[in-house]
């Protein structure tokens, strides 16, 4: 069964703890909306999830198909069936998006893609979300717009076939156009029996995508475990009515100023 | 269009395009002159068995320069003058092994002359490296810009001194410097020295170097679509690397610096 269990997770980044004892479910198929207020933790658990090596887990495990996640390495997690589609991607100057998603196809094969073959799926997966094919020969994530960004994400899914595809804020910079047509993606996905775990901001993109439970993180735990009408509460009301029926003071965020250093220019020597 | 082998030790071309098999040269000084107006088309393989390379670039002509380094390369030497109006557009693909000692000086000597000279470099497994461009300006209104991008890995040892000299006189002139070393491990060592030298106050000049290790950011991205590290850095170094394939015009020497870079990954 490709479930993810998240059990007392602890997770800490430059020494200041974020996550504080998450419990979480998602089983196999399931969609769940992950919501909450900014700085609270939820991006930071899909990051855990997927292992990115500035946050430390303390305490806590996280299984997926019955497999200890945290003693895999990042690429063994996603070739476990998880999938994170990120808020921010990275732009990788140089780095042409094709090679780099025949790359990651053929991470997932024993014998490598033909070039005709990965070219025809990557030709069919452009058209389904109505991309130009020349973003796929231009360098990874560079120049994108937000949009086309959100939309990369969203090709690399739909290549991959994750068995859980955890989404940050993909919603975020897209137009009502591209939303219904990456909700359509993630509808297919869901119909193939492809789970979701969903971080959004707004109502519009659950309507379209029929989470069937939602969550709500706050403090870095998760507070509240229901049905679809928790997110569509929090669209209309916001998170404050978790504090007086729940009594769970919502802490503010810490915000610090960056650290700052400079640098001198290098003298002459020669290496020896 | 066939390249023209230059097999003299000293030449006048014109227009067209030229190769210059260091082998062939062995141990000697070679000199070779552009003709004014001209646009010439440059490729030299095997600098390390020529002593000396001159080259003077007369008025008004536009030279592309592109090198490659895949052997050993002890104290190399290439002194190009670029006079009134002219261009030159050099590119250095330098995946030498072992030693690699390339020593380049650029003399903007005439009003309006520009230069822009772009390297890429492989550093690995115990190669020590220096890549010493200088470009001079000593006239009014030069333009001379310096890139240099490379990797440096497995206990290899890479130095880049780069040196934009704007003379007294040189008015409204602008020189660039613009350097990225990626250091893969802690065996690796990377300096990075981007000497402006400054003798004219009408002027525009910029230097930049980063030293570094990879994106840390760039690497949780790739692998976490599946890619191993290896496969991630592969991808990474190529992306850093391959642009300097546009500086080579045949398709057969951009397929062999591409697998000198794959050899060396």
């Amino acid at each position: 069964m490709s479930t993810l269990k998240i059990n007392n997770l602890h997770a800490t980044v430059d020494g200041k703890e974020i996550l504080k004892g998450v419990n979480l479910e998602v089983s196999e198929g399931e969609t769940v909306a992950l919501l909450g207020p900014n700085g609270h933790g939820k991006s930071t658990l899909l990051s855990v999830i997927m292992g990115h090596p500035r946050y430390v887990v303390t305490e806590g495990t996280i299984y997926f198909d019955d497999k200890n996640i945290l003693e895999l390495s990042v690429d063994e997690r996603s070739k476990l069936g998880l999938f994170l589609g990120m808020q921010a991607p990275s732009e990788i100057p140089g780095v042409i998006n094709s090679d780099f998603l025949k790359a990651a196809v053929n991470a997932r094969r024993e014998k490598p893609i033909s070039t005709y073959n990965f070219y025809k799926i990557l030709d069919q997966a452009t058209k389904e979300l109505k991309m130009p094919f020349d973003l796929a020969t231009r360098s990874l994530n560079e120049g994108f717009s937000g949009g086309e960004k959100k939309r990369n994400e969203i090709l690399q899914m739909e290549l991959l076939k994750p068995k859980l595809a955890m989404l940050d804020e993909i919603d975020s910079g897209l137009d009502v156009d591209a939303m219904q047509v990456v909700a359509e993606v993630i509808n297919k996905e869901k119909a193939e029996g492809h789970g979701f775990l969903v971080i959004s901001h707004y109502a519009r993109l659950f309507d379209m995508i029929h989470p069937t439970r939602a969550v709500v993180m706050i403090n870095g735990r998760i507070v509240l475990d229901g049905g679809p009408e928790i997110f569509k509460r929090i669209d209309q009301t916001g998170y404050e009515f978790i504090k007086t029926e729940y009594g769970i003071n919502i802490e503010k965020e810490d915000l610090e100023m960056n650290k700052v250093s400079i640098g001198t220019c290098a003298v002459k020597e020669s290496i020896k | 269009m066939e390249r023209t082998i230059i097999s003299n030790i000293k030449n006048t071309i014109s227009n067209g395009d030229y190769f210059i098999d260091g082998a062939f040269l062995s141990g000697e000084r070679v000199e070779i002159e552009i003709e004014v107006n001209s646009i010439c088309d440059i490729l030299l393989d095997n600098l390390k068995d020529i002593k000396d390379l001159n080259i003077v670039i007369n008025q008004d002509s536009n030279v592309r320069l592109s090198f490659i380094a895949e052997d050993e390369m002890k104290s190399s030497n290439i002194n190009i003058t670029v006079k009134n109006n002219a261009t030159l557009n050099g590119y250095f693909a330098d995946f030498a092994e072992k030693t690699l000692d390339l020593h380049c000086k650029v003399n903007l000597v005439e009003e309006g002359a520009t230069c822009t000279y772009k390297v890429a470099s492989l550093t690995a497994g115990d190669d020590r490296k220096t890549v010493d461009i200088s470009i001079d300006h000593v006239s009014p209104k030069t333009y001379g810009k310096f890139d240099c991008y490379g990797i440096c890995k497995d206990n290899g040892k890479i130095l880049v001194d780069g040196t934009s000299h704007v003379f007294k006189g040189a008015i409204k002139s602008k020189a660039q410097q613009n350097s990225k070393i990626m250091v893969f491990d802690e065996s690796s060592d990377a300096t990075v020295k981007p000497v402006l030298k400054i003798d004219e106050n009408d002027l525009q000049a910029s230097h930049g170097a980063v030293v570094g290790k990879i994106n840390d950011e760039h690497l949780f991205y790739l692998t976490s679509r599946g890619l191993s590290v290896e496969t991630a850095k592969e991808l990474i170094t190529w992306g850093y690397l391959n642009p300097i394939l546009e500086g080579f015009k045949e398709e057969d020497v951009k397929a062999h610096i591409s697998s000198l870079i794959e050899r060396r990954m």
